[in-house]
């Protein structure tokens, strides 16, 4: 509060006067963000005011220095040049006449002759050089011309003042008058022209300094102008900020501490301020509030906690009640339990030892199954072997008969043969005997002959002789016919014997096929049999293990059941303490 | 001083020898010698004219100190009795010591009055020095002629 006091001070004679109090009115509507920037505003518009200005003046010097130097000055110094070679052209051309008055060498004059004529064509040249500057005015381009014209007048009266000097030295002298009025007109306009430039480039250095001397004096103006605004707008500013900021912590310092009956005052103002205070008001309003609330809740509270009491007392006491009755039917049933766990300890105990023998003797009834298994198995090969063997026997018989059969057909084709060999042999009897009574006539009838018919005695001797020899051939081979035809017969006969035998055989074989069939399916039936009792006692062998496992197990589980119980006990009656140590501390809460 | 010293000396000599055929030409004798030239010019065109004014060789136009010289009226020197380098130059412009423009005058004379009289400062042929001298100029077509005398 004394704070506040001392900055409203200063400001009371400010408030006074009717401007500010509007610029306050208006500052205090607008944003602190535009407030705040506003003295850098202020300064950034002088900075660019002081900125372009600088610029268009910079540029207009700098446009004015380079027409100073470029063009001006190198103009003057070519109208210098020209007005120094006016002077010394002239002044040579005295000393030539000067020098022919007084019969100088001729080479001398001679040479100065020679400089005279080039000078005079320099001075043409610059003169022409001049006149070609595309910077000049019009004004100077006129008097340019103008010269010119003189120029030409000059050149020519000094051309001719020298060339007569040559010869003719006092008309030399004579001629040097007009010559001089020539060149003194030159070089009184080049002179002219020379001022005018020196005038041009004063004009133009006086107009750089004034542009100087204002640039100087608006930079002055600006920096001073922009640094008191600033200044000024800053004040302003502040003030229109840290006032209200003041007054508004204070108030903030009194809410905090707890009093809500502070008058917070700038409701009215447009600016974050006036958003600040209404919120400020809001917060009062709620704490305001929320004190009531607060108040109303503490009631409430300490009623609640009374009867949350009672009904405390009341709980904890049915509670006791009902964790004693638990807590006593608990150690009963963990005593239970405690006998039941030893008793199945004892039982599983037995039904280990037991299992175990058992096992020992399944394990070696399958080893037993399992042999008799293996020898069903082999018996059944061998009754396969057999039964194969029957069945070769068997077809053997059939390929018996079958060549018997055809053995005996073949015989009795041989008999047919044989008794068709019969008649022929006949034919061939028959056949002899008639040559034999042809011999018998040729022998005859060779004996009649005589002597002539001896040769022809002996052939039918040798063909009665052939014809005997047939016939006893052929007698025996009808003797042999009859043997073998006896043979056949008797072969006939013993083959129908093997045909019948071989018969019988093929009967018995195939009975005993049949035999061995029935006996190799019982013999199969008999090791599927013995495999599947040998896989039942397997299984039931493995089941046994299992069983044996298992018992073990539940022989642990059983300690263990019997541990667990043990320690049941135990919590049971820690439980008791814990029980009955709560419900203490319930009752005393 | 030198001149100053010449005129005295021409002075006393003036004095010592006033003999009638004078050692300078007299007035008379220049106008007579502009009437010769005007009646050659007449007789003989202008080429003929300036060529025997110009040459020293012709008595008529070349008597001791006594010459005729010619001149167009825009200034051009067409013909000279003692000065041949004149010729062909426009010396219109011509000044003396004193800063007459005698060309001018010549030609002002020419045109206004058509003859008379001009002082003036020129080189003497006889001496070469620049003395006072006083010339009887006449129009002449389109020329002016004068003879002029060497004040002593």
């Amino acid at each position: 509060m004394e704070a506040l006091a001392v900055s409203r001070a200063p400001l009371a004679p400010l408030n006074s006067f009717w401007g500010l109090r509007s610029l306050f009115g208006v500052l205090n509507n607008l944003s602190i963000q535009i407030k705040a920037s506003a003295a850098s505003a202020v300064l950034l518009i002088c900075l660019l005011a002081l900125g372009a200005n600088a610029y268009v003046t910079t540029t207009k010097s700098a446009e004015g220095l380079r027409t100073l130097s470029h063009e001006i000055e190198q103009k003057l110094q070519t109208v210098s040049n020209v007005s120094d070679a006016i002077v010394t052209t002239h002044m040579k051309i005295f000393r030539y006449v000067s020098w022919a008055s007084n019969s100088l060498s001729k080479k001398l004059l001679d040479s100065l002759y020679a400089q005279i004529s080039s000078d005079l064509s320099e001075l043409s040249i610059r003169i022409d050089d001049l006149s070609q500057r595309p910077d000049l005015s019009a004004e100077e381009k006129a008097s340019l011309q103008d010269l010119t014209i003189k120029w030409q007048k000059c050149i020519r009266q000094a051309k001719d003042t020298i060339d007569v000097g040559q010869s003719d030295s006092a008309m030399a002298t004579m001629m040097l008058g007009q010559t001089d009025d020539s060149f003194k007109a030159v070089y009184s306009d080049i002179q002219t022209m020379s001022l005018k430039t020196i005038n041009a480039a004063n004009t133009v250095r006086n107009s750089l300094y004034a542009d100087a001397e204002r640039t100087k004096t608006i930079i002055i103006l600006g920096t001073v102008l922009g640094f008191v605004v600033s200044v000024f707008v800053t004040f302003m500013v502040g003030a229109s900020i840290v006032r209200p900021i003041k007054s508004i912590t204070d108030v903030m310092q009194q809410l905090s501490a707890g009093k809500t009956d502070v008058e917070i005052g700038h409701r009215d103002r447009r600016d974050e301020i006036g958003k600040m205070v209404q919120a400020i008001d809001i917060f009062r309003k709620n704490m305001i509030e929320i004190r009531s609330m607060e108040q109303a809740t503490h009631q409430a509270e300490q009623n609640r906690v009374v009867e949350r009491r009672a009904a405390m007392h009341e709980l904890a006491g049915e509670f006791e009640k009902s964790v004693q009755q638990i807590a006593k039917e608990l150690t009963d049933a963990v005593a239970a339990m405690h006998d039941n766990a030893e008793a199945m300890s004892l039982i599983a105990a037995q039904t280990r030892d037991k299992s175990q023998s058992t096992a020992g003797i399944v394990i070696d009834t399958q080893t037993n199954v399992d042999s008799v298994a293996d020898a069903a198995e082999e018996l059944a090969k061998s009754i396969e072997q057999l039964a194969a063997q029957t069945h070769n026997a068997r077809e053997l018989t059939n390929k018996t008969v079958a060549e018997s059969a055809n053995a005996s057909a073949n015989v009795q084709q041989l008999l047919d043969a044989v008794s068709q060999i019969v008649p022929i042999t006949g034919l061939i009897q028959a056949i002899a005997q008639q040559t034999n009574l042809l011999a018998l006539n040729a022998t005859i009838e060779a004996a009649r002959a005589g002597v002539a018919g001896k040769g022809f005695a002996v052939v039918a001797a040798e063909v009665k002789s052939l014809a005997q020899q047939t016939a006893k051939a052929t007698e025996e081979i009808n003797q042999k016919i009859t043997a073998v035809n006896a043979s056949c017969g008797a072969v006939v006969g013993i083959m129908e014997q093997v045909i019948s035998a071989v018969g019988h055989l093929g009967e018995g074989t195939m009975e005993m096929a049949t035999a061995v069939g029935q006996q190799a399916a019982a013999t199969q039936e008999i090791s599927k049999n013995a495999q599947q009792a040998a896989d039942g006692s397997r299984i039931v062998a493995n089941n046994i293990v299992e069983l044996d496992q298992k018992t073990r197990e539940n022989d642990d589980a059983s300690g263990q059941a019997l541990a667990g119980a043990k320690r049941l006990l135990d919590h049971a009656a820690t439980l008791q303490t814990q029980v009955d140590k709560f419900l203490r501390h319930v009752r005393v809460a | 001083m030198r001149i100053r010293a010449f005129l005295v000396f021409a002075a006393l000599i003036a004095i010592a020898s006033p003999a009638p055929a004078a050692e300078f030409g007299s007035k008379d004798e220049a106008v007579a010698m502009v009437k010769r030239v005007q009646a050659e010019f007449k007789k003989s065109g202008p080429d003929a004219t300036f060529k025997a004014v110009s040459d020293k060789a012709v008595p008529d136009f070349h008597d001791r100190d006594l010459y005729p010289f010619i001149y167009n009226m825009e200034g051009v020197c067409v013909a000279h009795g003692a000065r041949a380098a004149l010729i062909g130059k426009l010396l219109i412009d011509l000044k003396d010591q004193d800063g007459k423009f005698l060309i001018r005058e010549m030609v002002a004379m020419s045109k206004g009055p058509g003859s008379g009289w001009i002082d003036y400062k020129w080189p003497n042929p006889l001496t070469n020095k620049i003395e006072d001298k006083s010339s009887y100029v006449e129009k002449m077509g389109d020329y002016f002629v004068g003879v002029g005398i060497y004040k002593q």
